[in-house]
């Protein structure tokens, strides 16, 4: 039986300046909320203030010496964003291995509808835990990351969270346990008609373009055009 | 015609030299004028997902900080070779930063392609081929395959390549890559 005060660390990887607008932020607030309860140190570390205000040592510490660790980010590019490679291409160069059996978990979030396409930075993650000699358990793709946001108390929304309970719980299992549950990566879509997420989608840029004082066809410049 | 060689100051290896020397050689043979161009640790600050590049400063970039001048030489191209490390299977953090940051190059709107699938449109009526030779010491074939749908699986007009240390070899792949501009989704 592991010890009842295992050490989860949430690492909340989204670039954006206003983390209030940050899916992985909200993921990441939601996740320590609900690991709170029971008997767990959990900590979140914000990968863009530990490289903006150069306080990596901390947090590579805490990932060494973390039991279990989730990585909730956002898709760049059908891959990790460049900001969480540079964090973890840095940690893998001061701690090339694990300390002790680690878990890795990910919640992964993409703007299009299909969740699936995250399922390359799922893989990524796997890569990064067999080669540091850590144990990959899989974790949640969620699509249509633009409205998760303002639309996150709507009924629609609701499979999303399920889906990253069960992760939760599943995580909160495997910290009492001497072994784990068997790896699962599942993907979830709010259920939401996708036209009309595009058709929203499509008008929000539209609306964004005119409070900057562009008219709609602006956007469609083309500055290197040969 | 013009090839943009791009790749990452940070693995600087002797490799490295000895790829950028063959392939310059190789696309002079061909008939291109090249430009290199080597992403140093910290030159390029990361994507913040801002968007502004949509609807403030439609097309660029708001950060002024070299990303305007990678763009503007990418869409400038024929093609575009980025020798890139793989890194957990993925593209290497400097490649990974200015691949980020390639987004003003499309439209914020989604299209939905033949097989379904959802991406951004185009703002361009064509862009460079772009070529992919991932590198590293005894990659795996489950780091190759990684690489590969990272970079092919959800985009058109991407050739992915490695090098497996026969110069030769690497330059016929590439020659057997299209090397020009493309249009159509992206």
């Amino acid at each position: 039986m592991s010890q009842s005060n295992s050490k989860i660390v949430l690492v909340s990887a989204s670039p954006k300046v206003d983390q209030t607008m940050s899916v992985s932020s909200l993921f990441a607030n939601y996740a320590r909320e609900k690991l709170h309860s029971s008997e767990l140190t959990v900590e979140i570390i914000a990968v863009r203030n530990v490289l903006l205000h150069h306080e990596t040592d901390h947090a590579y510490e805490a990932l060494q010496n973390a039991d279990a660790i989730m990585f909730i980010f956002p898709l760049y590019f059908f891959c990790l964003p460049a900001m969480l490679t540079r964090f973890l291409q840095d940690f893998v160069a001061k701690y090339p291995t694990a300390q002790q059996h680690n878990k890795v978990y990910a919640i992964v979030n993409c703007g299009f509808p299909e969740a699936g396409i995250n399922l390359e930075a799922m893989r990524g993650l796997e890569c990064f835990s067999k080669q540091t000699m850590r144990t990959f358990l899989g974790g949640v793709m969620v699509g249509c990351g633009g409205m998760l946001i303002s639309a996150k108390d709507a009924p629609f929304m609701r499979p999303v969270f399920e889906k990253i309970d069960h992760l939760l719980e599943r995580m909160i299992r495997d910290c009492k346990s001497d072994q784990p549950e068997k790896a699962l990566t599942e993907q979830v879509e709010p259920k939401f008609p996708r036209n009309l997420y595009f058709f929203s989608g499509n008008a929000g840029w539209n609306a964004s373009a005119r409070k900057n004082g562009l008219r709609i066809r602006d956007i469609k410049r083309k500055p290197y055009h040969m | 015609m013009q090839a943009y060689l791009i790749s990452d100051g940070e693995f600087a290896t002797p490799r490295l030299a000895e790829l950028q020397k063959r392939l310059t050689e190789f696309f002079v043979s061909r008939g291109f004028t090249t430009v290199e161009k080597t992403i140093h640790r910290d030159e390029l600050a990361f994507c913040r997902g801002c968007f502004d590049c949509w609807v403030k400063t439609p097309g660029e970039c708001i950060m002024h900080d070299g990303i305007a001048e990678i763009n503007k030489a990418c869409m400038s191209s024929d093609v575009v070779l980025y020798l890139c490390p793989v890194v957990f299977g993925q593209f290497s953090a400097n490649i990974k930063f200015a691949i980020d940051r390639w987004l003003p190059n499309m439209l914020p709107y989604f299209v939905v392609r033949n097989d379904g699938s959802t991406m951004h449109s185009s703002r361009y009526a064509d862009y460079p081929a772009q070529i992919f030779v991932g590198y590293g010491d005894q990659l795996s074939s489950t780091e190759m395959q990684l690489f590969t749908d990272v970079s092919k699986k959800h985009r058109s007009n991407v050739t992915v390549l490695f090098d497996k240390g026969n110069d030769d070899l690497l330059c016929a792949e590439i020659d057997n890559s299209p090397l020009r501009r493309i249009g159509g989704l992206l």
